[in-house]
């Protein structure tokens, strides 16, 4: 790590080749004295007044410094969580707001959304058309299938769905439920042995990971089943990890579980 | 690759390899950008390519990029929404000089003072209404649905952004006194956080998944590398030569409520309050130089500069641990080591 020359504003001009050097530290191992503490205030409260407030352990400043960043993370997910359902519920927050107006600005939200999801249906529909060969030569159309329903068998028959089905088990059982039902199937044949997940992980507040997962082949829907171990004591909330098949790059998509309480 | 340590199996690359990284990434999403700038309106044109030539770290393209390959994309999933990134970027930058008041960006002066400020908030829309361009390119041959979650992500970011830039002009502006640290991290969350690490790593990873990985995922580990960027920026601010172009202890003469001057705010008490109360009162015109450095080594005196260093390497090691969690099972690659690196990076780069 290169270290940096502490500041202070009556330091004589910049030297750039002197810009990344660090004093000599002041310790080389922890504060072990109990209670030590470097001008450490209580800045949570932020209010109170102190010049020589009682010694802690610089550490406890920095442990609690992490607590106050993952608090503040959290809160910020719930809000934006709390804003998105309001949102897709067409609430938007406008009890408040005249009636007129809040009509109008409602139907402004559900014009710009279908606006911006017709927008990408059409550029990917174009996109879909210029990616098409030339069109076909003049002459004669080809010949319809001999048979009616011929064309919808060749159809049945055809490439196979580009989803799997996905089960999840639950070790023990009973403890959650699934909420991702189908995965993009492989392009390449894959056994469940080379199919894989992240950790999955609590989307709101702090958790230990999920990692004991496995897959197997689920004879009844010609799908996957996986099967998720959960610690005893594992929060409740909604856990999620990306799946990966070994014989690819791009994932298969999202596993999401919800553990209850 | 000459790896400096490993995170959860994953070799973290060196400054030297990110330093590599960021200049291979950036050299893609630059040449994008130009591509995307080019043009000879007057009083225009040259104002929008201004910013963008005079380099910068490109870490925002190269976090980009470097997600979009980890999750199975190639370069050119990536590279249209890196520039568009980058062009974002200088949009705000131009507009966040001008709320700043400030007079030096990357070793020259802003743009408002080259051209005046009605030309430099007209070259700042302009530049985000021209980031579109390149990331519709990008998302049109993913489909609608890849589109879709872009869009979602980047609506989120400049709500988040707008707000975080909010709270940082609104405390000053309103001289708002009684602050803490989680009012600090909150802020930083949403003004450095979510446009420089979040959204990024978002965009990258959902165009290089093609839609199929969470998005969500990679939110705590941008979060956190971002508190650690903010920090360790603010603190290079204080020193001799900030290291990026922009004027020693300006965010003092700006009054910037970095995590430094709360601290140093509530280490003190008495005169030395009512005296650093007065000064955040005043115009920034008005802030003495001598004010100044009597702040500076009151924040020395009081620790805060180091308490600010510790919590910059504190969050740099939680971006660690959620960088352990979110790319948990990855195959390995300079890319995801690139990834890995950055965390301890940002607080000892170069």
């Amino acid at each position: 790590m290169t270290t940096r020359k502490t500041p202070t504003a009556a330091e004589p001009a910049a030297d750039p080749a002197a810009r990344a050097t660090r004093p000599e530290p002041i310790r080389m191992g922890p504060v072990r004295r109990a209670g030590a503490r470097r001008n450490g205030p209580d800045f949570e409260g932020g209010a109170g007044e102190r010049d020589e407030g009682p010694l802690n352990a610089i550490s406890e400043d920095i442990a609690q410094a992490v607590r106050v960043g993952y608090d503040v993370f959290s809160e910020n997910l719930k809000r934006g969580r709390e804003a998105a359902n309001a949102f897709s519920q067409g609430e938007y927050s406008l009890g408040q707001v005249p009636h007129d107006a809040g009509e109008a600005l409602k139907e402004l939200v559900r014009l710009l959304q279908q606006t911006a999801e017709s927008t990408f249906d059409i550029l990917y529909r174009l996109a879909e058309l210029a990616a098409k060969p030339k069109p076909p030569p003049p002459g004669p159309s080809p010949v319809p299938p001999f048979r009616p329903g011929a064309g919808d068998a060749a159809a049945r028959n055809g490439p196979a769905p580009h989803t799997l089905a996905v089960t999840v088990r639950f070790k023990p059982p009973a403890v959650g439920r699934a909420l991702t039902t189908s995965l993009a199937r492989p392009q390449a044949p894959t056994s469940p042995a080379e199919i894989k997940a992240s950790p999955l992980l609590k989307r709101e507040g702090a958790a230990p990971p999920l990692a004991e997962l496995s897959f197997d082949f689920d004879i009844a829907s010609g799908g996957l089943t996986a099967t998720v171990a959960v610690p005893e004591d594992q929060p409740p909330g909604i856990y999620s990890g990306t799946v990966w098949a070994a014989t690819q790059d791009t994932p298969l998509g999202v596993l999401a579980i919800e553990l209850g309480q | 690759m000459n790896a400096m340590a490993a995170i959860a199996g994953v070799e973290a690359a060196s400054t030297a390899d990110i330093s590599e990284r960021l200049a291979t990434h950036g050299q893609a999403a630059s040449a994008e950008v130009a591509r995307y700038l080019k043009g000879g309106a007057p009083f225009l044109d040259d104002l929008l390519t201004d910013y963008p030539s005079r380099g910068g770290k490109m870490l925002r393209p190269a976090i980009c990029m470097a997600n979009a390959r980890v999750f199975g994309g190639d370069e050119r999933a990536g590279v249209g929404c890196a520039a568009a990134i980058e062009i974002l970027h200088n949009g705000l930058l131009i507009h966040d000089d001008i709320q700043d008041g400030s007079e030096v960006r990357r070793g020259r002066p802003t743009l408002h003072r080259l051209h005046g400020v009605a030309l430099a908030i007209n070259a700042g829309d302009a530049l985000m209404f021209s980031a579109l361009r390149p990331l519709i390119d990008a998302l049109r041959p993913l489909g609608s649905g890849v589109a879709k979650q872009v869009i979602e992500a980047t609506m989120t970011m400049a709500r988040e952004t707008a707000e975080g830039q909010a709270l940082e002009l609104g405390w000053r502006d309103r001289n708002v006194l009684e602050l803490t640290q989680a009012d600090y991290f909150r802020m930083a969350l949403k003004k450095t956080a979510w446009m420089g690490m979040i959204w990024p790593s978002q965009l990258g990873l959902i165009v290089g998944s093609q839609g199929r990985a969470d998005p969500k995922s990679v939110m705590r580990f941008g979060y956190f590398l971002g508190i650690a960027f903010q920090i360790e920026d603010d603190v290079r601010n204080l020193c001799d030569d900030p290291g990026y172009g922009k004027e020693r202890n300006g965010d003092l003469y700006e009054a910037k409520r970095t995590l430094m001057l709360i601290h140093a705010r509530a280490a003190c008490g008495g005169a030395d309050r009512q005296r650093l109360d007065a000064f955040l009162g005043l115009s920034r015109e008005a802030r003495s130089r001598d004010e100044v450095a009597w702040l500076c080594d009151l924040m020395v005196e009081k620790g805060s500069i180091e308490h600010g260093r510790a919590v910059g390497a504190a969050m740099a090691g939680a971006a660690m641990h959620e960088f352990s969690l979110a790319y948990a099972g990855l195959p390995p690659s300079e890319d995801l080591s690139f990834l890995a690196g950055l965390a301890p990076w940002v607080v000892s780069r170069p």
